[in-house]
């Protein structure tokens, strides 16, 4: 037997990976430092718009997820009948689970920030206007992802089944992004996308700055996390049945 | 985590519907924000002038207005957005104990094996 020590298991974290979760932390509360301290209060809406930093970074991060999931989804869906990139369709298929779950979770954090943003602005929660619509329509779709995947099963069905279905998400993710433009109608700001004029002041500007770079470490953070949960929990279960077999055969 | 998610979808479904109720045509005055601009510096009023200081309170009441009614929408969202993050966050450290739980299965079971083999 070997003396040298044992490499340790890629879904184990590394040493600094507390460290950087609590640099995430320190971020996220200076990003909120910014936004009530630092940034100035809107001309027209006052107090409120203050929503609008975590809104739209939520926004932001929600469609890059749901769009990622989507590739990586293809990517399995492709590479899985290759001979030979088995091992990879099958990262690519618990990556895109991981963005899934996240991005749904931020997808949520927009249509409930949203609406509270909404009634004071428009003097109404909810309106069917294309990006509006198209959002919570995207939300579902990949809500529909991790019902198909939490019951669905860990065996290659279920898994082709949900990478279908996230397909779709790539295609919704970037009409959300070009409905605006796309469908004239509606209220939805548009201020730091497209044809928006952006914000007025420096301070505003860092403060979004701040809190955009905060919320996407801390996506990335997420999904990183999620997806060492879930290669564990894909080698505990090919253990178990190597185990299964060992313990028959003694 | 299924039960959440399924929870979840009912809550927001029935929301949903209850929103579709309450939905209404937006006010045509309202147009669509395309740049964020801050409060404009209002000079200070003139306390030897009437009419300053009654614009004054004027302006500084309608900010108190509209803050008033929007300050409350602000809380509930932050609050929201924190909630929604640390449910998350406990869900998955739920789903991280029962990694550990079932580790610490597969490690007994495998002592039990390794002890049976070497009996032999």
């Amino acid at each position: 037997m070997s003396d040298a020590p044992a490499p340790r298991p890629t879904s184990q974290p590394g040493p600094s990976f507390p460290y950087v979760g609590l640099g995430v932390s320190a971020g996220l509360l200076g990003s909120l430092y910014l936004v009530f301290f630092h940034a100035q209060a809107e001309a027209l809406m006052g107090e409120v718009y203050r929503i609008f930093y975590f809104h739209v970074s939520s926004a932001m991060g929600a469609l890059l997820l749901f769009f990622g999931a989507s590739l990586m989804s293809i990517t399995y869906l492709a590479m899985g009948s290759i001979s030979g990139m088995h091992g990879l369709a099958r990262r690519a298929d618990r990556l895109a689970w991981s963005m899934a779950e996240v991005g749904v979770v931020f997808g949520v954090i927009v249509l409930v920030t949203g609406p509270l943003w909404a009634k004071p602005a428009w003097g109404t929660f909810w309106t069917w206007e294309p990006r509006l619509t198209l959002t919570l329509l995207i939300v579902f779709l990949f809500i529909g992802y991790l019902v198909v995947r939490g019951y669905g099963g860990t065996d290659e069905i279920g898994r082709r089944i949900s990478a279908g279905i996230a397909v779709i998400g790539g295609p919704a993710a970037y009409l959300v992004h070009i409905a605006v433009e796309l469908w004239q109608g509606g209220n939805h700001p548009q201020v730091v996308t497209g044809k928006g004029q952006g914000l007025a002041t420096p301070e505003m500007e860092l403060t979004f700055g701040v809190t955009i770079a905060c919320v996407f470490v801390f996506l990335a953070y997420l999904v990183h996390s999620r997806y060492r949960a879930h290669t564990a929990r894909e080698r505990l279960e090919d253990l178990f049945l190597d185990l299964s077999d060992l313990e028959v055969k003694s | 985590m299924r039960a959440l998610i399924s929870v979840f979808l009912t809550v927001w479904l029935s929301l949903s519907l209850a929103t579709v109720a309450q939905a209404q045509d937006t006010p045509p005055e309202v147009q669509r924000p395309t740049s964020f601009g801050a409060g404009a510096e209002v000079k200070a009023a003139d306390p030897n002038d009437p009419h300053s200081m009654l614009l004054e309170c004027d302006r500084q009441l309608d900010a108190c207005t509209r803050d008033g009614i929007g300050v409350p929408y602000l809380a509930a969202a932050y609050m929201a957005l924190w909630t929604i993050l640390l449910a998350f966050l406990l869900l998955v450290r739920r789903g991280q104990s029962q990694l550990e739980g079932d580790l610490a299965e597969m490690e007994a079971r495998l002592r039990e094996v390794e002890g049976g083999g070497s009996d032999h």
